[in-house]
Parts: structure tokens; C-alpha cells; sequence
């Protein structure tokens, strides 16, 4: 088994966090976003993993080659030299895809979910089409293309509509596929995407099917959504591994925090909040809905919500943070000061109020 | 009543109707002078200052010694250290600024004017005279002359003004340096205007960096003066309650005034001050934090709550981790602005700058104000707004008037 995770570039939606290390690196729920797939490709019995990048920083071959022992898979990257969609990488790792006739996955990097792979592999080896679809239910269709189905073939997608006025479903194309070789023969190697040229000729061979996802899922690819993503993916975490979770008199609701964290006394943390290596949380520390990255520090009384702290940043004394606050690395927040919806480069040190959401450069 | 040991009568006077700042001392002047006092002082109820009561009065009685007629009186003049700042704040204030003129070697005032366009003089009247029955002869003058003219205009069929209300400003003030004998007292000392709530913080603090100044902290008790009410009377024993401010410590930026009967809970780094004044029977739970405010009778802050540039009136209870904010202004930075391009440039930046009020609040400052019996809610924030008595603030409220 083979599979694909389409990178891509610079991650520019997650800045100012991708300022500093690149977006597959990021930790989502103290793990980088990445090795969350990796692990599920891995699970799922795939040997072969290609990183569609169109750029290849050096601290990210580092970290890879640490998963590939640790997993026992191969990792190449494949750098696209210009940007060839969300097509075009599967053509241009071609000789890793189709090295056997195993299906191959395809994981879009900014996708959080449970990623059942294994149940997913079963249905589509099943359907006997040439590629399947993974499908979540949305609750406003109308922002998305829709998958509508045929009528009598179950799962056998008829076709999309983009955006409908008109309700005409509420699945959507989740960005997580398993495809058989063959598919790649129907691309070329120029900028392509999958999901408007290749797809529609599956349909056209009533050969594309859909797998319905139980569970969460979300594009975790900018600052809101990724704390929604946290927020489903602590809920569950409290449902497949609790044991994971934090507990104690200062908790509450779904926290995960590293054991190398230090957390002083009267806080209050919680629900959903994810605390990272070698933080340090002061006494009355009040933290929600919030990932706290690894050596941070958050001072006495600080108050933080709806915030992604940045690694090795600081939050002074009776600080509030709110609003999708994202703190850049090694970022100073000074006793007493409200930042609102500030996204702060690295480095900076914010010494003045922040009332309404802004870049502080 | 609260004033009680301070030994001295306090008698409300109402006015029948609106009087003018002057029609109401001579519709109750036989009142004013029961006791044939051999003066009086005149203190306009919304100033603060160092009050030197004493100082006036001595000035008149030695100007008394070297006048051969009866002094008309003696007028409280303010010599501010920043002439621009001064009259530019004043401008915003959009209130009068009377300008006293007087003779360099005598003190003598020559000449009085309300509102000038260019600087005649850098002595501001201050709102505190000191008079003696001579008053209610010009008043009764000024009087007279309103009806005179209110006759004359009627005769044209034009509507005439009241001939009750008198102006100090115009009908006396302007009228004194005739008669020669005014002379006024000059000050250098902090002075303010209370014209909004956001003065009500300023003052606070003014009156607290005397009393630091003044070195009244625990440790030395004596010398001590009421930052709340006046001075007692003229050469009289202090009898007022000692205010005594908190000495410095990890839990204290002075100058800090707690009533004795607070409780504080200073674990957890509880930190209060500066310019932080806090009244009877308030409880302040563990990791509070409170500076530039006032926090007045029987409220209650809890844990990890903090209150910036803030009045919290009588019974107002604040949650853990609640915080109530005003951004006040940056007075820093407008001196800085001032230094470097003069007055001028400082008017055009207020007109220019909006951010420099509260919107909505009518130049108010960067305040936020809880009315009696507030309940704001654990984490939730108030920035820059009033709330009336009573309520209850369970969500974030920023730039509002909560009814």
C-alpha cells in the first residue's frame, strides 16, 4: 500500500505560526499535523509515503526521516517545481505509485479526522470502481460541491453540483480519497485538479464512489478552524483514548496536556485546550478553548481564550487573550494587556492594548 | 452622618430657582453673614487642589494690614506649568477660563477677562475667593444695573433678562480691578476641574501623590490631611480622620489608600496601585489586580480580577477573572506631543483624534464606571463603559451605556 499527502506550499493561511516552521510541522493536538496521517498510513498497512510539496525546507526531511524509522515506512518527497494541483503530484510520483497494484490513498495535509483507512480500503476493494471518495456530512451544503448519487447503484456518485441553490445533498468531497493505479493514467503532468478533471471522468465510467466518514472532521488549514479541529479532536480523544486526557481539580471538560508541563495553583483549564511540552502555567491561570505550543509560558492571572500561543512566546500577568489571538514564535504579551484577534509576528512584544483583530508586524 | 467628627456645621442652601454662579450669595446673604464674619470664602463645589485655605487668609490679612480702605477681597489664581497644556485641555473642556491680570509688585488686580483669544496673562482664576460684606454691596450694585437695563430693553419690546441672576464672572469679577482693591493669591500647586467622571480618577489620583508626597505612609503618621474633605477651618486643631497610604511592598505600587476595615487576601500576588483608592468593608480576593481606580464602599473583587482606570461605586461585586477597564489617556504622550510641537498642534490632534473619547460618552476619557450594585459575572469584560445602578453584566461589554 502507497499513499499520497498533498502538502503543497507555505501554508501562508496559517501564519504567523508557518513564519516559523513549516505547516506539516505544526502540532495539532501536541503531535505535528503530519505524523497524524503518517500514523493512519501507517496503521493502514502502507509502506510507501510521497509528500507533495512544492518547496522542501530542510527541518522537515529532518523530522521525516525520525517518522520513517519510527514507523517503518518510506517517505519521499515529490517537489513540484511549479503548483500542479491537487492532480498533477499523483502523475509526477508516478514510479513510487505504481510501483504495484495496490490502491493508493490520498490525504489532503489540512484534513483532521478519524481517518478509518482500513474500513475505507475494505468498502472501496468492495464497490470495485476505480477510486472512492471520502464524503462528510455538512451542515450548509450550499457553500460546497455537493456529491449526489445515483439512484440505484448505492454510493456510486451520478455527479457534483457546486454550490447549490437548490438542496440536492449534504455530503461533500472530505479531501481524503483511495484511488487504484490505474487513475493516474488519466492525468497529465501539467497543473490539474482531481477533483474538477479527473473525477468527472470517473463519473463518466461509473467508476467513482463515496465512503461515508463517521465522526469529525475539518480543514484545519487557518487559525479559526483549527481550533474547531481541536475542539473535535479532543472530544474524540475523550471517546477512543480518555486515558489521554488530563485530569485533577483544575480541569475541565477535555484537556490534553504534555507531562513535562508545569501548572501552577487555582487555574482553571478548560474545556478544550491543548498544553505543549515544557509549558509553564502560572497560579490562576484561566485557559479555554486554546493551544498553548511547547515552552510557552502563561503568567498568574492571565485569561486565555480562542488563542493559539506560538512556542516559546510569553503572556504576562492578568494578560486576556481572545478572539483567534495567534501569538508567532518566542512573542511577548505584557502584564495586564488585552489583545483581541491580533495575529503577532514572531518576535514582537506587545506592550499596548489590542481591541479589535489586526497583524502586528 | 459620615462628616460628623469633622466639627463643623453643614447647612444646604437651595436656590429657588437656577441663580447664576453669583444670584444665589446675595439672595442668602444675611444667612452668609449670621455671625458678622469678618470674611468669607467662596470655593466652587467641581475643583481639586491642595486647597491652602489658610494661605489666603493669611495673604488678606496681611494686604488688609497694608491697605488703608477695606479690601474688596482676594482671588485664587492658578499659575499652571504648562500654559499651552493648560488652556488647550481647557478648550476641549469647551467651559470659561477667567484670566486675572494684577500688578507684579503689589499683587494688585488690574484686569479681569473671561476666555481670551491670546495670552494676557498665565494666572487662571481658580474658582476660590475670599470676600467680605463689601460682596453684597456689588452684588446689590449689579442687581440694580440688571434691572435698569431690563427696563430699557422692555421699552424696545425685546424679552429682558432675569435681574436675579448674577454672574460672578461678568457682573463682579470683570467689575473688581475698578474699584482697586482686589489682590490675588498665586498658586503653583496641581489643580483640576471635575467636570466628568473621568476627573473624578484624576483627581484621585492627584490628591494621593500629595499625601505620598507628603510622606504619609504607615510608618509616619503625623502631618496628615483629608484628602476628601477641606482643610478645617482657619488656625483651628486638625480633628479630621488621618488618611494613612500603604507603604510599598510586592503587593503595593504607592501611593495606594485602603480603608482599614478592607480585607485584602494578598496571596497569589495580589498587586494594587498606583493611584488606587479603596473604601470601607471592600473585600479583594487573592491575585487581584487594581491600579488608577476607585473602588468605593462594600464591593466585593474576586480572584485573579482586575480593575484599570475604573470607578467602582457602592456594593458592585466583580467574578474571578473578570476585568473592568477603562484605557484612559495617555497623558504621557500628550505631554510628549505638546513639547514638541506646542498647543496648536495638540488642538488640531484632539479634533482630529476621536479615539481620544469614549464613544458614545461624551468626553468622559477612556473610562469604564460601575453604578451601585453591579454584578459583573466571572471572566467577563468591561471596557470603556458606563452601567447603571443594579444591573447585571454576564457577557463582554466595550464602548457602551449599559440602562
Amino acid at each position: 500500500m502507497k499513499g499520497l499527502i498533498l502538502v503543497g506550499g507555505y501554508g501562508t493561511r496559517l501564519r504567523p505560526l508557518t513564519l516559523s516552521i513549516p505547516k506539516p510541522l505544526v502540532e495539532f493536538g501536541n503531535r505535528p499535523m503530519i505524523l497524524h496521517q503518517i500514523e493512519a498510513l501507517a496503521a493502514a498497512g502502507c509502506t510507501d509515503i510521497v509528500l507533495a510539496v512544492n518547496y522542501k525546507p530542510e527541518v522537515m526531511v529532518g523530522a521525516l526521516k525520525q517518522y520513517e524509522e519510527e514507523y517503518g515506512v518510506s517517505i519521499t518527497f515529490s517537489v513540484e517545481e511549479e503548483p500542479l494541483g491537487t492532480a498533477g503530484p499523483l502523475k509526477l510520483a508516478e514510479k513510487v505509485l505504481k510501483k504495484d497494484d495496490t490502491p493508493i490513498f490520498v490525504l489532503n495535509s489540512d484534513v483532521i479526522c478519524e481517518y478509518p483507512l482500513a474500513d475505507l480500503l475494505k468498502f472501496h476493494n468492495n464497490h470495485g470502481g476505480e477510486a472512492t471518495i471520502v464524503a462528510t456530512k455538512v451542515d450548509e451544503p450550499s457553500k460546497y460541491g455537493v456529491i449526489v448519487h445515483d439512484r440505484d447503484v448505492p454510493n456510486l456518485i451520478e455527479r457534483f453540483v457546486e454550490k447549490p441553490v437548490e438542496f440536492v445533498g449534504n455530503r461533500i468531497n472530505a479531501g481524503i480519497y483511495v484511488i487504484n493505479p490505474t487513475v493516474i493514467d488519466l492525468i497529465e503532468l501539467k497543473p490539474t485538479s482531481i477533483e474538477q478533471e479527473t473525477f468527472p471522468q470517473l463519473v463518466e465510467k461509473k467508476s467513482l464512489y463515496s465512503y461515508d466518514l463517521q465522526g469529525y472532521w475539518m480543514d484545519v488549514g487557518q487559525p479559526k478552524d483549527f481550533l474547531s479541529g481541536m475542539c473535535l479532536y479532543l472530544t474524540a480523544l475523550a471517546k477512543n483514548a480518555p486515558k489521554k486526557l488530563a485530569t485533577g481539580e483544575f480541569v475541565n471538560g477535555n484537556v490534553l496536556i504534555d507531562p513535562t508541563a508545569k501548572i501552577g495553583k487555582g487555574c482553571k483549564i478548560g474545556p478544550n485546550v491543548v498544553i505543549g511540552p515544557n509549558v509553564v502555567i502560572g497560579d490562576g491561570v484561566r485557559i479555554q478553548r486554546s493551544t498553548i505550543l511547547k515552552e510557552s509560558q502563561i503568567k498568574d492571572h492571565a485569561w486565555v481564550q480562542s488563542t493559539i500561543v506560538g512556542w516559546k512566546s510569553t503572556v504576562g500577568k492578568w494578560a486576556r487573550l481572545e478572539g483567534v489571538t495567534v501569538l508567532g514564535e518566542d512573542v511577548t504579551v505584557k502584564d495586564e494587556i488585552y489583545v483581541n484577534g491580533g495575529k503577532v509576528l514572531p518576535h514582537k512584544t506587545i506592550k499596548g492594548n489590542v481591541e479589535t483583530p489586526q497583524i502586528i508586524m | 452622618m459620615k462628616y460628623q467628627r469633622r466639627n463643623c456645621s453643614i447647612k444646604y442652601l437651595k436656590e429657588f430657582k437656577a441663580l447664576g454662579t453669583a444670584g444665589g450669595l446675595y439672595f442668602f446673604r444675611e444667612e452668609i453673614m449670621k455671625g458678622n464674619p469678618d470674611n468669607f470664602l467662596v470655593i466652587h463645589g467641581d475643583i481639586v487642589c491642595e486647597f491652602p485655605l489658610s494661605d489666603i487668609i493669611d495673604f488678606y490679612e496681611a494686604k488688609q494690614e497694608l491697605s488703608k480702605q477695606k479690601l474688596d477681597g482676594v482671588l485664587f489664581g492658578i499659575k499652571p506649568t504648562n500654559y499651552d497644556l493648560f488652556t488647550t485641555m481647557k478648550n476641549t473642556e469647551k467651559s470659561s477660563l477667567g484670566v486675572i491680570v494684577s500688578d507684579k509688585t503689589t499683587g494688585k488686580v488690574v484686569h479681569y477677562v473671561e476666555n481670551p483669544e491670546t495670552k494676557i496673562s498665565d494666572v487662571f482664576n481658580g474658582g476660590i475667593y475670599l470676600f467680605n460684606d463689601q460682596l453684597f454691596k456689588r452684588l446689590g450694585n449689579a442687581k440694580i444695573s440688571k434691572i435698569t437695563q431690563a427696563q430699557n430693553s422692555s421699552n424696545f419690546g425685546s424679552g429682558h433678562d432675569d435681574e436675579d441672576i448674577i454672574s460672578m464672572e461678568t457682573d463682579i469679577l470683570r467689575n473688581l480691578p475698578e474699584y482697586g482693591n482686589t489682590y490675588v493669591y498665586e498658586y503653583r500647586g496641581f489643580w483640576h476641574a471635575i467636570k466628568t467622571p473621568a476627573d473624578a480618577l484624576t483627581a484621585n489620583k492627584l490628591y494621593l501623590e500629595k499625601l505620598n508626597k507628603a510622606g504619609l505612609s504607615s510608618t509616619n503618621p503625623s502631618a496628615v490631611s483629608s484628602p476628601i474633605s477641606s482643610t478645617p477651618l482657619h488656625r483651628r486643631q486638625d480633628t479630621v480622620d488621618r488618611i494613612i497610604l500603604q507603604q510599598a511592598s510586592v503587593n503595593i505600587v504607592p501611593p495606594v489608600f485602603i480603608h482599614p476595615t478592607a480585607k485584602i487576601d494578598y496571596e497569589q500576588g495580589t498587586k494594587i496601585g498606583p493611584y488606587v483608592s479603596i473604601g470601607e468593608n471592600v473585600v479583594v480576593g487573592a491575585g487581584a489586580r487594581i491600579t488608577n481606580s476607585i473602588v468605593l464602599d462594600d464591593v466585593t473583587i474576586r480572584s485573579g480580577a482586575l480593575i484599570s482606570n475604573s470607578i467602582i461605586s457602592y456594593n458592585c461585586t466583580i467574578g474571578s477573572w473578570a476585568r473592568v477597564e477603562g484605557t484612559g489617556i495617555n497623558t504621557a504622550s500628550i505631554t510628549e506631543i505638546l513639547k514638541q510641537a506646542g498647543g496648536e498642534k495638540f488642538k488640531e490632534l484632539l479634533a482630529a483624534h476621536e479615539s481620544f473619547k469614549v464613544i458614545g460618552i461624551k468626553d468622559s476619557g477612556h473610562i469604564s464606571i460601575l453604578g451601585s450594585g453591579t454584578d459583573v459575572s466571572e471572566e467577563a469584560y468591561v471596557l470603556n463603559s458606563f452601567i447603571l445602578p443594579n444591573k447585571s453584566i454576564k457577557h463582554d461589554v466595550k464602548y457602551e451605556i449599559v440602562m
